[in-house]
């Protein structure tokens, strides 16, 4: 020992000085739950929980009983401690035979993705140490993707957000200070007071990234009356939702039956990695190949996982899978291979005008654009119609994220049609329970509001919001920048939209501009590149600590409800808006109030579970029964040909038919006579499957259509509102096609830029689960070789993209005024971005494919690809033991870029990527607001 | 190199077992290379046929057991094939095949690795010492060393689930269906309704590098397994981060010429 | 020396001050200074003890206490690079480990109540350190007095001795880490300041 004695003798000596500011206990250990503790010996905590003063403060009686343990078994060798603690130091009994022994198992729902798939999370010691899926979901069975499997990454994140913050310095600087939740909720409550004293409601906008809280937030907005609930839909599903609504009305998304199919016809989803279905439509494809015999054929720019695991896989032009489509429906009318009785049944349209609707579409001319073979193009459809009824398309953003995409699902949808599959086992199906309604009721709900803002209906998208609010998510921040709105008060929600957003560079100086958005309170578990632009941050739970009812549309056709559960205390001051909303309320005051009763989250819960029924086998019902299974599916038939389901004598009391068959009751159309029976039909207004749309065509020119309304039966449809008129947009009324005007006449360094999701993550948020970047952590831009070696380029070459605006879109949406963006070689330029290359064969020559959730710069370190933190410098003073090196934690992030930007140092697959979101224009399809994220022009330039 | 025959074929030796330098004499490892007589002998058919890569089984081992980033016990390998406009992908999850005939067992000089029920092949973490001469001597890279453990670390079948009736933490996650895992002498087992289904499909079941004379524990089913069969770790290695890079499965001309 | 009670850290009039050092790191590391502690440090009961030690705390006093607020968060809540104060985090890569559970059973021990997330808070950590050496130092105070036996002397530094490998020494890796983080003067410090006692504490209750 080489003890420095004086070094010691002065810390004794001031300890003794400084130990008489202190009564004993823990002193100032901040908790919301005490307050603070005071110098000088005023409420230490000691004596706030009970205990006497010391020593008897010391239970040498639990010390006695605990301390044993360590000596035997502790994880670390000979480090003794309390207990066993783990980490990848020298190993004993492992794997623990005890791990799974005194666990609590709480059901749950995953939240990484849209697909909520059923979850159990085994919770031991009041720790979750494993999350597994829930056999019990009839949806998921059980399975989960490797973004559920990251669930431990997401809770307990070194980084997580824990304590509310507020800002200091300017708007963006990234300097913070920790507020408490009492302060926040007063600064928030002072704020949105004045916007409603303001007489401007609507100038308070909720911003939603993936939510399933939807009765939280809209109770929330309803009280307060601002109806400002912006969203990403449009970035996600709009056109594919609204081709699905033309034809059907009734619902906006297509469930197709797969399992039981014996052809998938694919169009540009990638199931088996991403989409709003994944894991239980992915499960479902797979039992329909290997144990129905089904062929799954998909058309796709890029190579996806699902492309190449198909039977077949071909790559279109981008944006042409609409022509495909009507070449092979094509085929299937002129060789007669079409259902004529689904057809002419079933269909407002004749086999005459079909026929002439498909005239020019013939595969030859299919092949001159798409590119694909003629030949095959004939022999798919053929096959696809052999296999009808059990056959059925798919599609997703592939195909409908595009300028034309509204017009390519429809174009697809309509394969179905042609050959009697819609509603069929095995076929295209779909089924009214898109979430919870009615299985479970809401409790009472304030009246809707009823403001207007441009931001959530901008008039120019006749498609948007009739059938429902599907809002246009892309156009926030431009109109913002415009002028067009204003904001007095933002409050964004689990987003990330400079990443997720289209013009990374639009969407920061907006958020960024105090004078566009006066004041900006985040909601998110981590701090992030919105969160940046905050305010004041507030720290929310991770899907894991809160409470929700949730479902999807399920592929069993049949409606389910499933419950999201806390399995353990949230972390730090984290809280779920189901917690702050009613105090935040009740700061508010004016009426709002009174739509929080005095109660607490789980009260709310039971009162909106109360509809599930009793399990015989354990006599629970209601919340209970869902705290104890996780999830509970009703017994209603599976929702095949609903249209031919009878109309009941009590249906068709008081009902009146007229001349095309309709029946209708009180002004309202509820079904259709067949063969002088009354059925459903279908919920249109023709009751039967709309290949003629008249609604659309008339919506988009703001005519009424009331009565059209009316006798679909789907109420809740609306006529364009005063606002929109001037706002006019031809839409054709027939299924038709067409190829946006810029790619047309591609130079020889220009492509069309595709973007794409990977398997283990979602758009923003999972850069930052370590195990999930460590499979995917960059994004090089994907050049078919070809392509490559004539521009000269090798793997690992970097170049230079710059993107271009969309010449159709100038023509077709003049008050997009992108006059900002400078023009170059003949079209507007929207940015540039350096980036390697990497050369597949599995890319059309003329695309260029990089992936979305890559390049974060403000979100975790994990997500950043920056060893954390800060490397260590100079020398570990004391006791630097090995035994307490955690792997992770220190010597983590292998693929952390190392090369300061210099391009010829940098290594393949290092590095955080980047945001493909920074070349990617704001780019509404002009019918739907859809936006574009396949159909971008870039140059490419060798660096 | 891969082969196919039935799951009784592959499992008859039919030759002497592979031998290396490293192995310990017979009468140090022959107890431990027993398992314990219970009447089972668990084993894994992976379809790979149904495998569409999307690394559940991974992300689930890494949770379940604790492994540190840059290790792995278990992983999904990429492998693009062809050339444009007919391109495919293949799959193939790979983890310890739990010879009968293991090669660490006989290598281990501490004397850790050993067969636990059912045909196990586990390490005794009292026991090792981390010498290291199992991922020496391991066909299949399978066992990588603990970077601040310093002791070697492979699948245990989960040995601490299947024991509470639990499957192994990579199975029940799987969307696709493509990991079966179970006990080969028990008729009605998940496994062999899953195996026979593929035989009764007259779907070829193959094993992996059976030139090693191993009596693996793992059938495949599906392309995938002979097409990236060259790509998998052998002696001396262990999985590595870098199997995940896009560059490194691409596939193509370019790859071709540069390996 | 007869009636004098030892202990590897001292005998009682040491121990106490030992605790009352710990109590002052704890009090400094486990959340940023409120007004009341500022001026306990500036001019109030602890001013010659900052002194001493060179705590940078000069300035007006409402412009300190911001400033300290954001130099706090940045070091250790964040929300971005900063180095998180929780034990889990460095021994088993995330928060609310098993090292937590383990903190639960001291806290027990030392019969305080925190909540799950602060428990392994270096703070708190240094705090608790700071229960169990005051303790001992009273045992021993008492001990010398020769009424009572010193029984709970040897119960109680083998606690402190456990506690300390357990849950006090992993802070040297976090202060090495903190300082190469921050450029706040007055955390740099207090980083330094805990750094050199730590190392004193290591050879005094270091397990080697």
């Amino acid at each position: 020992m080489n003890r420095d004695v004086s070094s010691r003798r002065r810390f004794l000596t001031l300890g003794l000085s400084a130990g008489a500011a202190f009564a004993g206990g823990l002193v100032g250990c901040r908790d919301s739950k005490k307050e603070p503790s005071r110098p000088d010996g005023g409420g230490s905590a000691a004596q706030e929980a009970g205990a006497g003063p010391l020593p008897q403060g010391i239970d040498l009686e639990k010390w006695n009983r605990i301390k044993g343990e360590p000596y035997r078994r502790g994880s670390f060798g000979l480090m003794p401690g309390a207990c066993a603690l783990p980490g990848p130091q020298a190993k004993r009994n492992w794997p623990d035979r005890d791990k799974y022994k005194d666990v609590e198992t709480i059901p749950g729902m995953c939240q990484l993705c849209s697909t909520v798939c059923g979850i159990v999370g085994y919770v031991k010691d009041g720790r979750l140490i494993k999350v597994e899926g829930n056999p019990k979901d009839p949806n998921s069975r059980g399975h989960l993707c490797a973004r559920g499997q990251a669930a431990l990454n997401h809770l307990y994140h070194p980084e997580r957000l824990l304590y509310p913050l507020k800002r200091v310095g300017a708007r963006g600087e990234g300097r913070w200070k920790r507020i408490s939740w009492d302060e926040a909720l007063d600064e928030i409550a002072e704020k949105l007071k004045a916007v409603r004293q303001s007489g401007h409601p609507e100038e308070f906008a909720f911003h939603q990234g993936r939510q399933r809280s939807k009765d939280a937030l809209k109770r929330f907005l309803d009280a307060f009356g601002t109806s400002t609930q912006l969203s990403h839909r449009s970035l996600c599903s709009g056109n594919r939702r609204a081709a699905n609504l033309s034809y059907l009305w009734e619902s906006d998304w297509d469930l197709n039956d797969v399992e039981h199919s014996k052809y998938i016809l694919n169009f540009g989803s990638n199931a088996f990695e991403a989409h709003q279905g994944h894991v239980p439509f992915a499960n479902r494809i797979q039992n329909g190949r290997f144990r129905n015999g089904a062929k799954l054929v998909t058309f796709d720019v890029r190579l996806s996982n699902t492309a190449g695991s198909s039977d077949e896989w071909f790559a279109p032009f981008p944006g042409t899978d609409g022509a495909v489509a009507l070449a092979m429906g094509h085929t299937i009318l002129s060789e007669n291979r079409h259902d004529e009785s689904f057809l002419e049944t079933w269909t407002n349209v004749s086999i005459e005008e079909l026929r002439e609707l498909y005239e020019p579409y013939t595969a030859d001319w299919a092949e001159r654009i798409s590119g694909v073979p003629a030949s095959d193009i004939r022999r798919i459809a053929r096959e696809f119609a052999g296999a009808a009824p059990a056959a059925t398309t798919m599609c997703n953003r592939g195909s409908s994220a595009h300028i034309n995409g509204f017009y390519n699902d429809r174009a697809i949808n309509l394969l179905n049609a042609l050959v009697g599959s819609v509603g069929q086992k095995g076929g295209w199906c779909w089924s009214p329970w898109g979430g919870l309604d009615p299985v479970v009721q809401t409790p009472p709900m304030p009246p809707a509001a009823q403001t207007t803002s441009i931001l959530e209906d901008p008039p120019e998208y006749p498609l948007a919001n009739v059938w429902r609010r599907m809002r246009v998510g892309e156009i926030v921040y431009l109109y913002l920048l415009q002028g067009r709105a204003r904001l007095q008060a933002y409050m964004t929600y689990n987003l990330d939209s400079p990443v997720t957003w289209p013009e990374e560079s639009l969407t920061q100086q907006v958020l960024g501009d105090e004078s566009l958005i006066e004041f900006h309170v985040c909601i998110n578990a981590f701090y992030n590149e919105t969160a940046h632009f905050a305010d004041i941050v507030l720290p929310w739970t991770t899907y894991l600590e809160r409470w929700d009812l949730d479902a999807r549309a399920s592929y069993n056709l049949r409606p389910y409800v499933g419950l999201r559960t806390p399995m353990i205390e949230p972390l730090g001051e984290s809280r779920d808006v189901r917690d702050f909303f009613p105090e935040l309320a009740r700061r508010i005051g004016g009426g709002m109030e009174k739509w929080y009763p005095e109660q607490d989250v789980r009260d709310y819960m039971q009162q909106w579970a109360a509809a599930v029924p009793e399990n015989p086998q354990t006599g629970k019902s209601g919340l209970d029964r869902l705290l104890d299974e996780g999830v509970w599916e009703s017994d209603l038939e599976p929702f095949y040909q609903p249209f031919l389901r009878p109309l009941s004598a009590e249906d068709m009391e008081g009902s009146e038919v007229d001349s095309g068959g309709v029946i209708l009751k009180d002004g309202h159309g509820i079904g259709i006579m067949l063969d002088g029976k009354p059925v459903r039909g279908f919920k249109t207004p023709s009751r039967k499957f709309e290949i003629r749309s008249a609604f659309i065509h008339k919506i988009g020119r703001n005519e009424d259509c009331s009565e059209l309304i009316a006798r679909s039966g789907m109420p809740r449809t609306k006529n364009r509102p005063a606002e929109h008129r001037g706002h006019d947009v031809e839409i054709s009324e027939m299924p038709t096609w067409f190829l946006p005007r810029e790619m047309e006449d591609l130079a020889d360094d220009e492509l069309i830029m595709t973007s794409f999701k990977w398997n283990v993550h979602n758009h923003g948020r999972t850069m930052n689960l370590k195990w999930l970047a460590e499979i995917v952590h960059s994004n090089p831009a994907w050049l078919n070789p070809k392509t490559a070696h004539q521009l000269g380029l090798g793997d690992g070459d970097w170049v230079e993209l710059t993107s271009y605006y969309s010449r159709e879109l100038e023509h077709r949406s003049p008050h997009l005024k992108r006059a900002d963006l400078v023009e170059e070689r003949g079209r507007r330029k929207v940015a540039t971005m350096r980036v390697p290359i990497v050369t597949m064969e599995g890319i059309h020559p003329q695309a260029l494919a990089m992936s979305n959730s890559c390049g974060h710069t403000h979100y975790t370190s994990v997500a950043q690809a920056k060893r954390t933190p800060a490397k260590t410098a100079g020398h570990l003073v004391g006791s630097d033991s090995q035994k307490f090196v955690d792997a992770d934690w220190e010597r983590n992030m292998w693929w952390e870029d190392t090369s300061s930007g210099d391009h010829s140092d940098w290594t393949p697959n290092t590095g955080n990527g980047w945001n493909q979101n920074r070349l990617i224009p704001i780019a509404p399809d002009p019918v739907s607001g859809q936006q574009s994220y396949h159909d971008t022009v870039i140059s490419i330039r060798k660096l | 190199m891969v082969v196919a025959g039935s799951a009784a074929a592959a499992a008859e030796p039919s030759e002497a077992a592979v031998h290396s330098d490293k192995f310990q004499p017979e009468s140090f490892w022959k107890d431990r290379m027993q398992a314990p007589e219970d009447g089972k002998k668990l084993g894994w058919f992976i379809d790979t046929r149904r495998c569409f890569g999307c690394h559940a089984c991974e992300v689930s081992c890494k949770s379940e057991n604790d492994v540190p980033l840059g290790n792995f016990i278990r992983q999904t390998i990429y492998q693009d094939e062809g050339e444009y406009p007919k391109v495919a992908r293949m799959f193939l999850p790979m983890s310890c095949q739990h010879c009968e005939d293991a090669p660490c067992i006989k290598a281990c000089p501490c004397g850790a690795l050993h067969k636990e029920s059912g045909g196990t092949v586990a390490i005794d973490y009292n026991t090792c010492c981390g010498h290291g001469t199992c991922v020496d001597v391991c066909p299949y890279g399978a066992i990588y060393m603990d970077p601040v453990a310093k002791q070697a670390v492979k699948c245990h079948n989960c040995y601490h689930r299947t024991e509470l009736g639990m499957e192994p933490a990579c199975v029940p996650t799987c969307p696709s269906e493509a990991l079966h895992f179970g006990d080969l002498n028990d008729p009605e087992s998940e496994i062999n309704r899953a195996m026979n289904e593929a035989r009764e499909a007259d779907v070829e079941l193959t094993q992996l590098r059976p030139e090693k004379q191993t009596r693996p524990r793992m059938w495949f089913a599906g392309p995938a397994a002979e097409v990236i069969e060259e790509r998998i770790p052998k002696e001396g290695e262990s999985y590595s981060p870098d199997a995940y890079s896009i560059f490194n499965w691409k596939g193509g001309k370019e790859r071709e010429a540069s390996t | 020396m007869t009636g004098h009670h030892d202990s590897p850290a001292g005998d009682a009039e040491d121990l106490e001050g030992l605790a009352g050092f710990y109590r002052l790191l704890s009090r400094l590391w486990v959340s940023e200074l409120d007004a009341e502690w500022l001026e306990t440090l500036v001019d109030g009961s602890l001013a010659d003890v900052a002194e001493e030690l060179e705590f940078p705390l000069d300035g007006p006093r409402e412009e300190v206490l911001e400033q300290l607020a954001i130099e706090y968060c940045g070091l250790v809540i964040g929300p971005k690079n900063h180095v998180p104060p929780h034990q889990s985090v460095w021994v088993e890569g995330q928060l609310h480990g098993q090292t937590v559970v383990s903190m639960q059973q001291f806290l027990e021990v030392v019969r305080e109540e925190v909540d799950a997330t602060m428990s392994d808070h270096l703070g708190v950590q240094l705090g608790v350190m700071g229960i169990i050496v005051e303790s001992l130092a009273e045992s021993l105070a008492i001990a010398e007095t020769g009424t009572e036996k010193g029984g709970d002397v040897t119960e109680l530094t083998e606690l402190a001795r456990v506690f300390f490998a357990t849950h006090v020494m992993w802070i040297t890796r976090f202060l090495a880490r903190a300082g190469a983080a921050t450029d706040s003067k007055f955390y740099l410090r207090l980083i330094a300041v805990t750094s050199e006692f730590l190392a004193e504490e290591h050879e005094v209750w270091g397990v080697d």
